[in-house]
């Protein structure tokens, strides 16, 4: 698994853990496990949306890419 | 059925009860009308706990549900230590011991919004979506109600002639009702955040709610002596607070159910996955 992988996971997790709870953050955490990337973003995107509403959710998730780019970054250089 | 309708079919016809009884009972009955309404703050009590469990404790993403919940559980210990001081131990509930849990309960609740609106990151730019003229009635509104409740919630309610305890708990309500208005607004901004989702739809309920306790709070002010003496029409300032109990115990069903819905689609996806 890339680095960048472990990071859009463990950004996602704390994006859950924040707003729906450790119990749930645990349960996703062990679902995204060997998912692929994309699926990990469309289901977090799909989750936020419902509950956090569109606008919300694209802030949350433009922050999420912004920082796993930016650990990716920091990691290879 | 959903969960979240039964449990609103059920808080309608609990209030439906609430209210027939009050408007439809003699002064003889006023016992059992306020044994009934009793009903109203322990079933948001309860539902306040429920949203505290499926959280726990500790965690930080509840919060925000575990001040505002334990604001509910203080509200209703005030109303029972009211209701046994005033048809059992026929002593004048005001003020007293009772008064503490109301006045805590206040604060405890503003604690859960403002956790609430840290979580929701809310900013001054938030107020931009409501839009201009919506902007403007709610800034009126909140000045208006704010010099209500300053003037005959604060002012008019110091007493020389009482005792210090009576004007701190009567001083005391028209600050709490200062902490309700700015709590409404804080959870307005929240709505704003969280403006097409689930949550805001938690949010929205909780604003009516604080809306009828504030009314209540404001009516209460204004006839306290009549409804302390329970002369009808000024009983049913009553079923104001009973509104506002019922729509906070369905606030947090809904709670609760969402979460729950949430932890049930990533036990599926889990057993699907393996």
């Amino acid at each position: 698994m890339s680095v960048e992988n472990n990071d859009i996971r463990q950004q996602a997790i704390t994006i859950i853990a924040k707003y729906f709870g450790r119990d749930i953050a645990a349960m996703y955490e062990k679902y995204y496990a060997n998912k692929p990337d994309e699926l990990v973003s469309s289901s977090l995107a799909l989750l936020l949306e419902e509950y956090l509403g569109k606008a919300e959710a694209d802030v949350q998730l433009k922050k999420l890419s912004s920082e796993v780019n930016i650990n990716s970054y920091e990691k290879q250089y | 059925m959903k969960n979240s309708i039964k449990s609103f079919f059920l808080l309608s016809a609990l209030f439906v009860f609430i209210a027939a009884s009050y408007l439809f009972g003699s002064s003889a009955q006023s016992f059992f009308n306020q044994t009934i309404y009793l009903l109203a703050p322990i079933t948001a009590a309860v539902a306040g706990l429920m949203a505290i469990k499926i959280y726990g404790w500790r965690d930080p993403a509840g919060r925000d549900v575990l001040f505002i919940a334990l604001g509910l559980v203080f509200w209703t210990l005030g109303d029972v230590l009211w209701y046994v001081f005033k048809l059992f131990l026929k002593i004048d509930p005001f003020p007293s011991v009772a008064d503490m849990f109301y006045l805590i309960g206040y604060v405890l609740i503003f604690i859960g919004i403002y956790k609430a609106l840290r979580l929701a990151e809310v900013s001054l730019e938030n107020f931009k979506k409501i839009g201009r003229p919506a902007m403007a009635a709610i800034s009126l509104l909140v000045a208006v109600l704010i010099l209500i409740v300053s003037y005959f919630g604060i002012y008019l309610a110091y007493d020389p002639s009482a005792g210090a305890l009576t004007n701190f708990f009567g001083i005391g309500y028209g600050v709490a009702d200062l902490i309700l208005i700015i709590s409404s607004l804080l959870a307005l901004m929240i709505i704003t955040v969280y403006r097409g989702g689930k949550f805001a739809s938690f949010w929205a309920r909780f604003i009516i709610a604080l809306c009828l306790f504030l009314l209540g709070d404001i009516l209460f002010a204004f006839y306290g002596v009549e409804f302390e003496n329970d002369l009808k029409p000024y009983i049913y300032i009553d079923l104001f607070y009973a509104g506002g109990y019922l729509l906070f115990a369905y606030a947090m069903f809904v709670k609760y159910y969402t979460i729950i819905a949430v932890k049930k689609n990533i036990e599926q996806n889990l057993t699907t996955a393996v």
